[in-house]
């Protein structure tokens, strides 16, 4: 309803934007870099880029200043477009890559509504920049967007390898869309809903979907579809792998037989965009996970609910703010999840990877809704 | 308000749906069919149909037009862009499409449409909350919850509609899909047994 | 109990059953012989045949269902039309299995061929639902079955390149037309805001102004039929098609297609020609179209010299005798337009059956499709010769064949609406019909054959073409059991 715009709603909403999108999810992609070299260092039982502090003193401060270093280098290494690329469309990719992505961070709810008093009245503003009635399926829609940007790279590239890889990358994520789409649908059965918000308050009040511990999840009922989540949660994840093309399927960009896949004739901010693209996608990808499974930004044990009781004063920013710590807290460790299993795994071959899709996921993730149909008719 | 995001997203629409036919490259066109498609969902979402403008993104700029670009890439069309125009289909195809755009425009004219715009007629949701057939006990109808919340349950209406009004018809889309995807594999698999 | 027994929509649902059953049977016995599959499939659809006697309307239609699923006299008549039909389809893939092996499988013996013979079954399904159909959704999904499953079995044979390239021509023709029909559907819509077609009849009439919108809608819907029915000028697809679609397939396309166009046809016609105020119009249209259809039909089936091509053009003729008894409005005529074309359809079914059979084996003995390829067909097996002449006269519409009672009732209701002018391009069609068709049977009888050697013929294609013959005969003297269906 574009009629219903108002002065505040425009404001409260570019300041959501520019909070969420720009300042954490840009910065979390840059310390997730970061924390990739760091960690996969410490696995391989190396050092890792511990130098970079602060600039012209020793203090090093662990090496946090390395994503700064990072970004200052691909902002000013030189732009080089080869010759044989069709320009308009390789200039184009880089930017298709990045924008789904953080598109999609649109409709995750990262906090509770917040009250902000001010003046005599108290204004309203939910921390979730657009709160749609399908939630989900806007994701899904999305980031299915986000393949185009690997394609046209491979194919203006006009080089094989880069070629290769975009070939490889649509089908995979094509392949990986299926699966992921029908993982989820047991979830939207069990909670009868697809606004994510109030998948959120629902978890909130009643139990996590892997954590049925508290409110009307002490039933039967949720512990018997602990079966059917936990298959879909396990199924969605992987997905999420295959769809930001994270090892251990990353095959589009696999540096052993493609040199790096897609993306091998980018340099400097054009390769950044790429990779920030892959990164952010995986902020988002976690961001999903925890909205759909973890109850988002809701603490465990129903606490959440004894904080939103309480009513007036500051309790308005404090708890949304609370919130919003807890679902960072969340899409952090499962970041470090994704980096742990990437240095953990070997890469798939590619004929594993789409049977993997294909034969057991796609059959398994269907069985899985008529489950969870079975188990809540039977147990209603 | 709504005029100017129709007008906005129709042209999107229109002049990306030129380009499929003007561009030469393949590739080209494919990706302006995937803008038109963009513009279509957003003109589905300002009329409030969430879940349809979604899954048009989903299922035909997402999934269809991902597709054919794999397939025109990994055919590599140059020839198609070298080819020279051959001058008398195309007058006769605009011909032909100048010949619709005047009947359709000469249909529109005389054409009598709802009395009221869609605008001056905003949906009555407490009316239609209201409105709702009574549940039987112990069952809620979150159709009347989010009625009553002054929103429109797009996906639910849909969903009632297709699972109560129209199952036979879902039931022969099954079987359609069925006999596409058997079909599918035939005219494609390399050895058939 | 015995009720539910009863209900209609059974038939469909069994046949449907039928299909999976069979697939299943394909996917997890690879071993066996897969005609295995289209004798399982015969019996099947003969019982469905059988069934659909015993099965009754029901009497409280209250249901919302019923409202989409028509249950009178008609729909039940078409049905059993879809389900011979289908039935004979799948008699001639049985003999045609040594061509579809050569180009489906290629290598391995009988691979791919299961699928050749079950779907086929879903496609009676879905021209089973059209029969039934009376709102547009329904008619949309079910045609599109149809349609789909047909786009993969005019392609089948695809190590052929007569046969893909039919099955690309139909494909795109196809959707194009769909997507006429569609638009015109949203019209109707935008007009009435209804799908049912009693109900868009009702607010036509009542409809005040908007009369270029109606005939708007009404041509767009007209062209999306005129494709499936394959009337002039929305049959360019059908030469190529008939052609290139593998024997049995263009057998199917030409009788089930057109039937389960035709049925659409009269119950979408319909509402808009009750509508007083432009019943002219569209009658005008229609009989234009009905006109070049059955001209052009004719004359461009004489110099053809293809008897696969020559059945297209038939085909497109036989199209336009029946569109020629849709335009009419009786007067004192006792049976319906509907109700002609339900008769006619249904003797050109035996009719085109026929012929496409003896075709078929005629093909695999021969690896041609040319009329010159029947050349003195009598002296190498007399009783197909006599099989295809009974079916080419019937088609020519000979008395004392179902052929002429069809083509006789078609004059007669033209002549008791007044169609005068149409009726002249009719007769001029007839009799250049007597031309083309007896171009074969002279070929068969009075020309000397390449070949001597005998065709062999399996013992049921034997039985369906004896069948086929009786019939055609019979139901030329004895029309009533036919006529018993379509008004009791």
């Amino acid at each position: 309803m574009l009629a219903a715009i108002d002065l505040f709603f425009l404001v409260s909403t570019m300041v959501k934007i520019v909070f969420f999108v720009m300042v954490v999810v840009m910065t979390l992609v840059a310390y997730t870099v970061y924390a990739e070299r760091r960690f996969s260092a410490i696995i391989q039982d190396r050092v890792g880029p511990n130098r970079v502090g602060i600039p012209f003193t020793k203090i090093s401060l662990a090496g946090l200043g390395q994503p700064i270093a990072d970004g200052l280098k691909f902002l000013l290494k030189e732009d080089f477009t080869p010759k044989h690329v069709n320009t308009f469309y390789y200039w184009l990719a880089p930017a298709l890559t990045m924008v789904p992505a953080l598109m999609s961070a649109a409709v995750v709810p990262f906090g509770s509504e917040m009250a902000i008093p001010f003046g005599d009245e108290i204004y309203r503003v939910p921390l979730v920049i657009a709160d749609i009635n399908v939630g989900p399926v806007f994701v899904f829609a999305i980031t299915s967007l986000s393949v185009y940007g690997i394609v046209i790279a491979g194919w203006s590239s006009n080089s094989k390898y880069s070629f290769f890889g975009g070939v490889r990358s649509s089908s995979q994520m094509i392949s990986y869309e299926i699966c992921m789409g029908l993982s989820i649908i047991p979830v939207i059965m069990i909670l009868g809903e697809l606004n994510l918000t109030k998948i959120v308050e629902a978890q909130s009040a009643n139990g996590w979907l892997l954590l049925p511990a508290w409110g009307n999840g002490l039933s039967m009922q949720s512990w018997l579809l602990l079966i059917p989540v936990i298959i879909s949660f396990v199924i969605f994840t992987i997905s999420i792998f295959a769809e930001t093309n994270r090892l251990p399927f990353d095959l589009p960009e696999c540096e052993t037989e493609l040199v790096a896949g897609y993306h091998t004739e980018y340099s400097s901010m054009k390769f950044a965009l790429f990779f920030l693209g892959e990164y952010a996608a995986m902020i988002i990808g976690s961001g999903i996970i925890v909205t759909l499974f973890l109850g988002g930004w809701s603490l465990p044990f129903g606490l959440s609910e004894h904080l939103l009781a309480n009513k007036g004063g500051f309790w308005g920013i404090i708890t949304p703010l609370i919130h919003f710590g807890c679902f960072m807290s969340k899409v952090v460790a499962f970041l470090l999840f994704f980096i742990w299993v990437r240095w953990s795994i070997p890469r798939f071959r590619y004929d594993q990877l789409m049977r993997l899709g294909w034969v057991f996921f796609f059959e398994i993730a269907l069985a899985n809704i008529v489950l969870t149909a079975i188990i809540m008719v039977v147990l209603r | 308000m709504p005029p100017v995001a129709f007008i906005i997203f129709s042209v999107i629409m229109l002049v990306f749906g030129v380009l499929v036919v003007v561009n030469r490259n393949p590739v080209a066109s494919a990706l302006s069919l995937v803008v038109s498609f963009l513009g279509l969902a957003a003109l589905f979402v300002s009329l409030d149909a969430y879940f349809v403008g979604v899954v048009q993104i989903l299922v035909y700029a997402g999934a269809v037009m991902v597709l054919f670009l794999f397939i025109i890439m990994l055919l590599d069309l140059k020839a198609e862009a070298r080819r020279k125009i051959n001058v008398v289909p195309m007058i006769g195809g605009c011909v032909l499409t100048a010949v619709l755009v005047l009947q359709l425009v000469s249909v529109l004219n005389t054409f009598e449409p709802g009395k009221k715009s869609l605008v001056e007629a905003p949906l009555d949701y407490a009316a239609a909350a209201a409105a709702r057939p009574a549940v039987p006990e112990g069952k809620s109808d979150t159709i009347k919850r989010d009625l009553r919340e002054n929103k429109l349950p797009d996906v639910r209406l849909l969903g009632e509609q297709l699972f109560t009004k129209f199952p036979f018809h879902l039931q022969i889309a099954g079987v359609l899909l069925l006999v596409s995807t058997v079909g599918v594999v035939i005219l494609s698999k390399r050895e058939l047994k | 109990m015995g009720n539910f027994l009863e209900a209609p929509y059974l038939l469909e649902a069994v046949v449907v059953v039928l299909g999976l059953a069979l697939l299943m049977l394909e996917a997890f016995l690879p071993k066996a012989d897969k005609r295995l599959v289209a004798y399982i499939a015969l019996f099947g659809l003969a019982g469905v045949l059988v069934a659909s006697f015993n099965m009754k309307a029901p009497e409280n239609l209250e249901h919302s269902f019923w409202s989409f699923y028509a249950t009178d006299n008609l729909a039940f008549f078409y049905k059993n039309i879809a389900v011979l039909a289908t039935m004979l389809v799948i008699v001639m893939a049985i003999e045609y299995t040594p061509v579809l092996e050569k180009y489906v499988s290629q290598g391995s013996k009988q691979g791919g061929l299961g699928e050749f013979f079950c779907l086929p079954v879903f496609v009676c399904a879905g021209l089973m639902w059209m029969a039934s159909a009376k709102e547009f959704i329904t008619i949309f999904v079910s045609l599109e079955t149809v349609t789909i499953s047909f786009y993969v079995l005019v392609a089948y044979m695809r190590r052929n390149v007569g046969s893909l390239e039919a099955g690309v021509k139909y494909l795109i023709l196809g959707a194009l037309s769909t997507g006429f029909f569609v638009y015109g559907v949203t019209w109707v819509f935008g007009l009435t805001g209804e799908t049912h077609l009693e109900k868009i009849g009702i607010a036509l009439q009542g409809l005040e102004g908007s009369d270029s919108a109606v005939l708007f809608a009404f041509t767009l819907i007209l062209v999306g039929l005129g494709f499936k029915v394959a009337a002039v000028p929305f049959h360019v697809w059908v030469p190529d098609v008939y052609q290139g679609a593998p024997t049995p397939v263009t057998a199917f396309l030409s009788v089930g297609s057109k039937a389960a166009g035709f049925i659409v046809a009269t119950r979408i016609l319909q509402p808009f020609l009750e509508m007083e105020r432009l019943h002219s119009s569209f009658t005008t249209i229609l009989v234009i179209v009905t006109g070049a259809t059955i001209l052009f039909g004719n004359f461009a089936a004489i110099p053809q010299t293809n008897f696969k091509r020559l059945l297209a053009y038939s085909s497109i003729s036989h199209a336009g005798f029946l569109l020629l008894a849709l335009t009419c409005t009786p007067d004192q005529f006792q049976l319906t337009p509907g109700q002609v074309v339900a008769f006619y359809l249904a003797t050109y079914l035996l009719m085109t059956m026929l012929c496409f059979l003896v075709l078929t084996i005629v093909r695999r003995s021969t690896e041609s499709d040319e009329i010159a390829a029947f050349s003195g067909l009598h002296r190498r097996s007399p009783f197909l010769a006599f099989a295809l002449l009974i079916g080419v006269i019937s088609l020519a519409g000979v008395p004392l064949t179902a052929g002429f009672l069809g083509k006789f009732f078609v004059f007669t209701l033209a002549i008791d609406s007044g169609r005068w002018i149409l009726l002249a391009f009719a007769v001029v069609g007839a009799a250049s019909g007597f031309y083309y068709y007896l171009k074969v049977a002279r070929a068969m009888y009075w020309e000397e054959p390449t070949e001597l050697a005998a065709i062999e013929i399996s013992p049921l294609a034997r039985l369906a073409l004896l069948l086929l013959i009786i019939a055609t005969i019979v139901f030329g003297v004895y029309p009533a059991p036919i006529l018993g269906l379509l008004t009791n």
